[in-house]
């Protein structure tokens, strides 16, 4: 994004004389004209096909094709074609303001929420495509659940919290009508939330106090009890956007080793701004840099230890973002 | 105590170490204000040029020690803020004493119809009963068909009022688009500037007008009361509901849309409640501006007082509590003033029990949703 040029406090001189570098590297190989929208301290370079075509065996959930945003004028997402298999954890990393979070908002159409955001380009959840118009945001959302950045959990007992989606999808009846025709979900309501709060590794520490209130809990309760809540109608995709970036260390670790776990179950796509954390939880990464392109997509190991791009290996060593 | 106090009140204006310049101007500046207040109650003649005087020193001390006149000018306000406040309840509550003693229990005479005494809840048990309820000239006074008339009109004001404006509220915050919201929230705020007589006689001549030639030969009074009141409080309930609306956080809105919610569930199961609170304080507060009007209710309602027959009669008139005061206190005898004076006391009692009420309930819901129970 453009309001991100000069925001960092490296000095722009190492901008300049990287890029004389590596335009001399790199400046003739394509005939693809050169992006400039890069941060401070970033070097220039052609992005190529190759970088972002990963293969694996198992099949697709989710495969993006020539994906764009615009939020107004800005163009915050530049092209992005990526496909992401099943039961895996998928890191996407990248500087601030990369695009990365408007990538992952994409994937379930929460970008629809933004009335600025136009979105051009195809998504689709197992071979069905999800900005087809008839898509129902309801049946998608129940499908691709989503976890953010701070806790966010309602303002509710830490039951309903969990019951809350599975209620407004009609599947939990708790309501004076089913009570009377004795329709009463209850039972299947406490087994949910065990079953959801045992999977997000927070039922030892909050099954004595379900009635209470969510807001009581711990950031890192908090943060666990969201992953409940999503857990609890059962998608098939969990998309988390930098979910322990509010959390102290230990919190942070619990959700770590509960996105391993989860990833067993379930495909995890993970926006996060910490590179450590990405090599330990991942096993593909995804980076993003400044201009919303996606640089490189490949094997966690692969990126982390050997980058085929200069301006990716520039970033996890530390230089710029 | 007292000592305590002006140790910290003298802390507040001059600091830690007054200069002898600094104590000597602001001690002045106080002592010629008080003499001036003094003066108005004790020789009025001399009042203004000690007034006169109180700002000349004022003024030079603004040159001479600025910061210091400053603070003392600003603990001034306050006072005469608090003073004039606590004058006017004490002299209320000391006007309505004579009617207190003098009248007693008998100010909430039950009237006795053809068919024994007037159905109140069962406190035909406990209070009196009379013959006759508002007579002036033979010093009877029941205040029982004012307190009546007012409930009505308040009840009928609050059941169209709180769900309109709630209602409005949710559209303005939640449904409304950025420009339409832009368009309607300063429409919904000068309805709170029209002055009440308009509303008033708008209710008189143009609705009472209607029901008498369309309806009702009689007129339907508390009813039309009680929609151009809760009309007037409408605004205070948008507004006040809207910004508690507002003011739940966006993250969970995306949380609950995320789960899978349409908007109308986010909206009744998220926002609803989160701003439930707000909600809350907002309808009280509408009620108390529907309990406290004066003008438009004088001019729909008349100057009647009597007691509906049967009690939920709601086209029946009689002067609420306040219109009672607005169409009586100019021809007034001495004893039906005090009377009115008690009238004003309740109302001032309700009025500010509402608000105090609006103020708990707002901090204790903020309290739960906070997970602090």
């Amino acid at each position: 994004m453009n309001n991100q040029i000069g925001d960092t406090d490296t000095d722009t001189d190492t901008n300049v004389s990287t890029d004389t570098s590596t335009d001399s590297q790199l400046g003739a190989t394509t005939g693809v004209e050169t992006s400039t929208t890069t941060t401070a301290g970033e070097s220039e370079e052609q992005i190529r096909d190759e970088w972002t075509d990963y293969r694996f065996d198992s099949p697709a959930k989710l495969s993006v094709e020539d994906l764009n945003v615009w939020y107004g004028d800005d163009h915050a997402l530049k092209d992005v074609s990526m496909e992401i298999p099943e039961e895996s954890v998928t890191a996407l990393i990248g500087p601030s303001g990369c695009g990365k979070s408007t990538y992952l908002r994409c994937l379930n159409r929460m970008n629809d929420r933004i009335k600025a955001a136009r979105i051009d380009g195809s998504v689709e959840l197992d071979g069905m495509e999800i900005y087809d118009p008839n898509t129902n945001l309801v049946e998608l959302r129940k499908r691709i659940g989503m976890v953010f950045q701070s806790p966010n959990p309602f303002p509710k007992s830490i039951r309903d919290n969990i019951s809350y989606g599975p209620r407004k999808h009609g599947e939990i009846n708790k309501g004076l009508l089913a009570r009377l025709f004795g329709r009463d979900d209850s039972e299947k309501e406490a087994e949910l939330v065990e079953r959801s709060l045992r999977q997000a590794a927070l039922w030892d520490e909050v099954n004595d106090r379900l009635d209470d209130n969510a807001l009581g809990l711990s950031g890192g309760q908090q943060q666990r009890l969201c992953i409940a809540r999503c857990l609890a109608v059962d998608p098939e995709v969990i998309l988390m956007d930098e979910p322990a970036s509010a959390l102290d260390p230990i919190a942070t670790s619990k959700i770590e080793d509960l996105v391993t776990d989860l990833a067993e179950d379930y495909t995890v796509v993970i926006v996060t701004h910490n590179m450590q954390q990405a090599a330990r939880i991942s096993d593909q990464t995804a980076v993003f840099l400044t201009g919303g392109e996606l640089v490189e997509y490949d094997d966690t190991d692969k990126i982390f230890e050997n980058p085929e791009s200069q301006r990716v290996e520039d970033y996890i060593t530390g230089k710029f973002g | 105590m007292l000592s305590s106090v002006t140790a910290e009140v003298q802390d507040a204006i001059l600091g830690e170490d007054p200069s002898e310049g600094a104590l000597r101007t602001v001690g002045l500046s106080v002592l010629s204000l008080v003499a001036s207040l003094l003066c108005i109650f004790l020789a009025p003649g001399f009042a203004l040029p000690v007034l006169a005087a109180f700002v000349v020193v004022t003024a030079f001390g603004w040159r001479t020690h600025q910061a210091e006149i400053a603070r003392l000018l600003t603990l001034v306000a306050t006072i005469l803020t608090v003073l004039t406040v606590t004058l006017i309840t004490v002299y209320l509550f000391f006007s309505a004493f004579p009617a207190f003693t003098a009248h007693g229990i008998d100010l909430l005479t039950i009237p006795i119809l053809e068919s024994g005494p007037q159905w109140f809840f069962w406190l035909d048990f406990v209070l009196p009963t009379g013959e006759t309820i508002w007579n002036p000239r033979a010093g009877v006074y029941s205040l029982i068909p004012l307190i009546w008339a007012t409930v009505i009109v308040t009840t009928i004001a609050g059941l169209i009022a709180a769900p309109l404006g709630v209602l409005g509220a949710l559209f303005i915050a939640e449904v409304a688009s950025d420009r339409l919201r832009e368009a309607i929230k300063p429409g919904v705020e000068i309805l709170a500037g029209i002055p009440s007589i308009v509303y008033g006689f708008i209710g008189f001549k143009v609705l009472n007008g209607f029901i008498q030639k369309s309806f009702l030969d009689d007129g339907a009074s508390f009813l039309i009361a009680g929609l151009v009141v809760g009309i007037m409080a409408l605004p205070t309930v948008v507004s006040v509901s809207e910004d508690a609306l507002s003011s739940v956080p966006d993250a969970m809105r995306d949380g609950s849309a995320a789960m899978g919610a349409t908007s109308w569930q986010s909206m009744k199961s998220i926002s609803v409640p989160a701003a439930s609170s707000g909600i809350s304080a907002a309808i009280i507060l509408g009620l108390g501006r529907a309990i406290g009007e004066t003008m438009a209710v004088a001019a729909i309602l008349g100057a009647v007082v009597q007691p509906t027959v049967p009690l939920f009669d709601m086209f029946d008139a009689s002067s609420t509590l306040t219109s009672a005061i607005a169409h009586n206190y100019g021809s007034a005898t001495e004893s039906t003033l005090d009377v009115l004076f008690v009238a004003g006391v309740m109302l001032f009692v309700i009025v500010a029990g509402m608000s105090v009420i609006s103020q708990y309930v707002e901090r204790r819901i903020n309290r739960k949703l906070q997970g602090q129970q």
